[in-house]
């Protein structure tokens, strides 16, 4: 695949299964796929770990959405930096909803082969989010 | 002087939006955002407020008061 199309790949991936579109998984993540997110204890795996972890975050944050800023590519490699943003209506980490809309920005690293994603690294403001919900202090200007 | 962490976006007080933090001082509420925001915020009260009604209505005292209301609204048509 070209990288393109492998562009093309990561950004309905990373886009669509928040806009409910989950068969989107099925089709461009491979069985032995494997998610590295630092939001996640244990890495994802497979299509099922992805539409797990997007259930979760969708259940606590109904209107989520996810949007590719900027994607670089080169070979079976892409290099997705995104924004997401969503209204905290669901309780997520133990944190009860609060109804706060929040925005994080993140970097997504995927490896595909033959037009399936089989490995991502993903860093993202978890955070930034945590502060944004009240659940850990902002930090006091001095 | 910046602190070590601060996120470029924080929600609102008033009405919960996302706001930049380099917006922040031009931000407006949207007033039909800002309630939505505090009927979430006091949901569990309203929750609350609903259920004690409904058993303040079953009591025997509220369904005295509901029939006295229902009597001097009669009389008063």
């Amino acid at each position: 695949m070209g990288a393109e199309t492998n562009k093309e790949i990561t950004r309905r991936l990373a886009e669509e299964p928040w806009r409910g579109n989950m068969d989107v998984i099925d089709e461009h993540v491979a069985d032995d796929y494997v998610g590295h997110d630092p939001s996640s204890p244990e890495p994802l795996r497979g299509p099922a770990g992805v539409k797990e972890f997007v259930n979760t975050y969708r259940t606590a944050f109904r209107d989520a959405r996810i949007t590719v800023e900027e994607q670089a590519a080169e070979g079976d490699v892409v290099a997705t930096r995104w924004t997401g943003r969503g209204t905290h209506e669901g309780e997520l980490m133990g944190i009860p909803p609060t109804g706060k809309e929040t925005t994080v920005s993140g970097i997504t690293i995927s490896h595909l082969r033959n037009g399936k994603v089989v490995e991502e690294w993903t860093n993202w403001d978890t955070l930034g989010m945590l502060v944004q919900l009240g659940a850990v202090p902002e930090p006091a200007r001095t | 002087m910046q602190p070590f962490f601060e996120p470029p976006h924080m929600p609102c007080e008033e009405c919960g939006a996302s706001v930049a933090r380099e917006e922040r001082d031009e931000h407006v509420c949207d007033q039909a955002r800002r309630l939505d925001y505090v009927m979430f915020r006091l949901r569990e009260e309203v929750e609350a407020f609903d259920q004690e009604l409904v058993d303040y209505l079953h009591s025997p005292q509220g369904r005295f008061d509901a029939w006295l209301a229902e009597r001097e609204r009669k009389r008063r048509c």
